[in-house]
């Protein structure tokens, strides 16, 4: 019995200490809270950071549909988190980034350096580091705006995870986050990148050298089918943001942009690909037919780099297989010696891609966005001998060979074209 | 009054869990500091050299057996001196505790209870400790028995989840540091697995023998070793060094990491769940182990009153350092590195005074007899 009534009194005690629980003190009703679900960095007019805020208005579960998911708001201050509390004098709700699935950063401010707005949102316990990060061709308080309309999903926090998976699909779609940027920030063996986004241009605001560029070919229509950044793809309809190629980084600063096709080789050389839509030109018939291969990664590309007194050589081995999608001259490219022609054609197409893009991050960015010296860390028993290697000061005077191995592994549904009649 | 004895399995898990708590704290952090890249071979040199350091102090209370430390202590020292050495290793076992529960506090009100007066929390973990001690030995063993498979499996599944990062190359250099740095901080390293030693403190409470208990101790750090090591390998892994060094609570930023798409994120909610627990058993432990030794040091009949006042000497010395940077700071810089003195070489200084003064001898012989 005597046990018993300990029990009984012990559990009399908890009580009120379970009243007292912690939990109370951070208390916050959920009509009090405002979710923030995309943010955007400009540089200000008034103030020396402009945030632009997209954020969730609840709805109820039952009753009618309302008449906007999303709220836009912008405010300018000093800092980020400056921005976000003085929203309080006009916004009735206690905004938290715990919802926060991307970050829009404008080409302005990226150009300027990214470090002093990074490290509030690592240093941060609401924002994750998983939240993507994307710059934008442009102000990102216009993208914000732009996008307001949503035709697919509800909110641009799940539209932005969607576009993010098609990375996988197209390739010509770059993942990052705060996490990936972060590390290309600090590692001694690599510099930072960030998907790139822009919005969809208006007839107006075309650019009229543009306009001006000399007709492409057909050959070179095939070859840069997705050769785009933001705001150039020729269309009509869907949402008015686009997200396509990739932002270049140089230490912090925004150095320049890789487009779509560029973006695929990439991720090609990072191991990041997945699989891609991939259109040639037909060897026999350069200027009138094409074919079309959807391209997987087979394997981990296999990088080696090879260092002497004289020089350093960067070695990659790209692991592919494809889908033969579309043959349009009909030519029976799935078997025999027509076949190993068309695999050696497009192994020597993307080596010689990739050769030219990893030249271009040399010569013109001089920017290691790749990661190549994170595979000399073997060569050094210490931390320190790896960083007095300074490799980032090496990487422009490298020597690149790209080799591709391609084959083609499924012919679609088709083992042969039979031959057209012809009258 | 029934006589309180806990198994081998139980007192093996209770040591991995009190180890193993420091994991969920700074120590991925700490040893990424010391050894660079190589803060998993810290571990690893560390680990082995405190399996060392516990044969020999297990070799010890073979000598005395059913003895506790504090007894062997008296008995080597003389009760003025032998006492003298008792309270070092009561005073350098509060304050571990006190700065584990600054810690633990200060943690939870940056991440989970962003709220919460910082001293309000640490009395709440206090008085949950407080009644784990006063439940005693029994208590705190079972729940750690119970806990032990279920913290395991929470673990691993956070590091599996993580996958997605994983790079060998973020491990090389191979030998971060330096060959020397690298040594140097496995000694003091071995700071991170002396709650092993806690044992000697408590051998009237086993119901096995001395041999056994050697065993239990050494199994008990090869375990926590091995998944130390796979922790800091998957730390370093997805927050190479030196972001691995910024880190305030690395294995919450861990599974803060965890996304495998929309419906697979925010799984450290489930991984607070363990934090907690094991803060709370190491709070506990610290406690008891505390009135434990001041009993046998005054020889006292009970431990029980004792705890009142050491809940309250806990909760003052916590609060003795002015910011969290100074509690970090007290962890790493003075805890970390100088508590393997006390916690493992004073014990080993008392078993080779034992030794050369041919100290319990007669016992052994006696029991050989």
């Amino acid at each position: 019995m005597v046990p018993k009534i300990k029990g009984v009194l012990l559990l009399c005690l908890m009580i009120p200490l379970l009243l007292l629980i912690q939990g109370c003190w951070g208390s916050q009703e959920t009509d009090e809270t405002g979710y923030i679900l995309l943010m955007g960095f400009d540089k200000g007019e008034k103030d020396i950071l402009k945030v632009t805020y997209q954020m969730a208005i609840p709805h109820p579960v039952e009753g009618g549909e309302a008449e906007k998911a999303t709220e836009i708001i912008s405010v300018e201050a000093a800092s980020i988190y400056g921005a976000q509390q003085l929203v309080s004098a006009f916004v009735s709700k206690r905004l938290t980034l715990a919802h926060n699935r991307g970050i829009i950063i404008s080409e302005e401010l990226a150009r300027e350096g990214l470090s002093k707005y990074i490290n509030p949102l690592v240093r941060s316990r609401d924002l994750r580091r998983t939240t993507f990060l994307m710059v934008v061709k442009g102000k990102a308080g216009d993208f914000i705006e732009k996008n307001k309309g949503l035709i697919f999903e509800k909110y641009p926090s799940r539209q932005i995870d969607i576009f993010m998976t098609f990375s996988d699909v197209t390739g010509f779609i770059y993942k990052s986050d705060i996490h990936s940027f972060y590390q290309g920030l600090k590692l001694p063996g690599q510099q930072a990148v960030t998907a790139l986004v822009g919005v969809q241009k208006e007839k107006e605001d075309e650019d009229p050298k543009l306009e001006q560029k000399k007709p492409r070919s057909y050959e070179e229509k095939v070859k840069e089918e997705v050769a785009y950044l933001p705001g150039e793809i020729p269309r009509k309809g869907g949402n008015k943001i686009e997200l396509i190629g990739l932002a270049v980084f140089k230490d912090d600063k925004l150095v320049g942009f890789l487009n779509g096709e560029e973006t695929r080789y990439f991720q090609m050389l990072t191991g990041d690909f997945k699989k891609s839509i991939f259109s040639f030109p037909d060897p026999h018939e350069p200027e009138s037919s094409l074919i079309v291969m959807e391209i997987k990664k087979r394997a981990h590309p296999k990088i080696k780099i090879k260092a002497d007194e004289f020089k350093t050589v960067i070695e990659v081995d790209i692991l592919l297989e494809g889908e033969i999608l579309s043959i349009q001259s009909g030519r029976n490219y799935e078997n025999g010696e027509l076949r190993q022609e068309l695999e050696n054609y497009i192994s020597t197409f993307i080596s010689q891609e990739a050769t030219h893009l990893i030249k271009k991050t040399q010569e013109e960015f001089t920017s290691d966005i790749f990661g190549f010296g994170e595979y000399t860390r073997g060569f050094f028993w210490t931390w320190y001998e790896w960083v007095n290697y300074a490799w980032l000061a090496q990487y422009p005077y490298c020597e690149v060979k790209v080799q591709t191995l391609f084959k083609i592994r499924r012919p679609g549904m088709m083992v042969k074209t039979a031959p057209t009649h012809k009258y | 009054m029934k006589k309180i004895l806990v198994g081998h399995w139980e007192t093996a898990a209770f040591v991995i869990i009190l180890i193993g708590a420091k994991a969920f704290l700074g120590y991925p952090r700490m040893v990424t500091d010391w050894g660079l890249t190589a803060g998993w071979l810290v571990v690893l040199f560390s680990g082995l050299l405190s399996i060392v350091f516990w044969l020999f102090i297990a070799g010890v209370l073979a000598r005395f057996p059913g003895k506790p430390l504090t007894e062997i202590t008296e008995l080597t020292f003389g009760p003025f001196l032998g006492l003298g050495i008792n309270i070092i290793v009561f005073l350098y076992l509060l304050f571990s505790t006190s700065n584990v529960l600054r810690l633990f506090s200060e943690a939870s009100t940056l991440t989970v209870l962003t709220e919460t007066p910082v001293n309000i929390l640490a009395l709440l973990y206090l008085l949950a400790a407080w009644l784990a001690a006063y439940y005693g030995i029994e208590a705190i063993f079972r729940c750690s028995y119970f806990s032990f498979p279920l913290i395991s499996i929470g673990v691993v599944l956070v590091l599996l989840l993580l996958y997605p990062y994983f790079d060998l190359k973020m491990l090389f250099p191979l030998m971060g540091s330096g060959m020397g740095p690298v040594l140097m901080s496995s000694l003091w390293g071995t700071s991170a697995f002396s709650e092993v030693v806690l044992l000697t403190y408590l051998v009237r409470y086993f119901s096995f023998n001395p041999q056994r208990l050697k065993n239990v101790g050494v199994f008990s750090i090869s375990y926590i070793m091995f998944f130390f090591i796979v922790i800091v390998m998957v730390y370093q892994m997805v927050l190479p060094y030196p972001t691995g060094s910024e880190t305030l609570v690395p294995f919450y930023q861990l599974s803060r990491s965890i996304f495998l798409g929309h419906y697979f994120q925010r799984v450290e909610a489930f991984f607070v769940i363990f934090w907690t627990f094991t803060a709370f058993l190491q709070i506990a432990t610290g406690l008891l182990v505390g009135a434990i030794i001041l009993q046998d040091t005054f020889k006292l009949p009970f431990y029980r009153p004792l705890l009142p006042a050491l809940t309250l000497l806990t909760f003052t010395t916590a609060f003795l350092p002015e910011d969290l940077i100074q509690a970090i700071k007290l962890e790493g810089e003075i805890r970390m590195v100088y508590g393997w003195i006390i916690a493992f070489i004073l014990p080993i200084f008392v078993s080779l005074v034992a030794l050369i003064l041919r100290k319990g001898e007669d016992k052994v012989n006696g029991s050989q007899n």
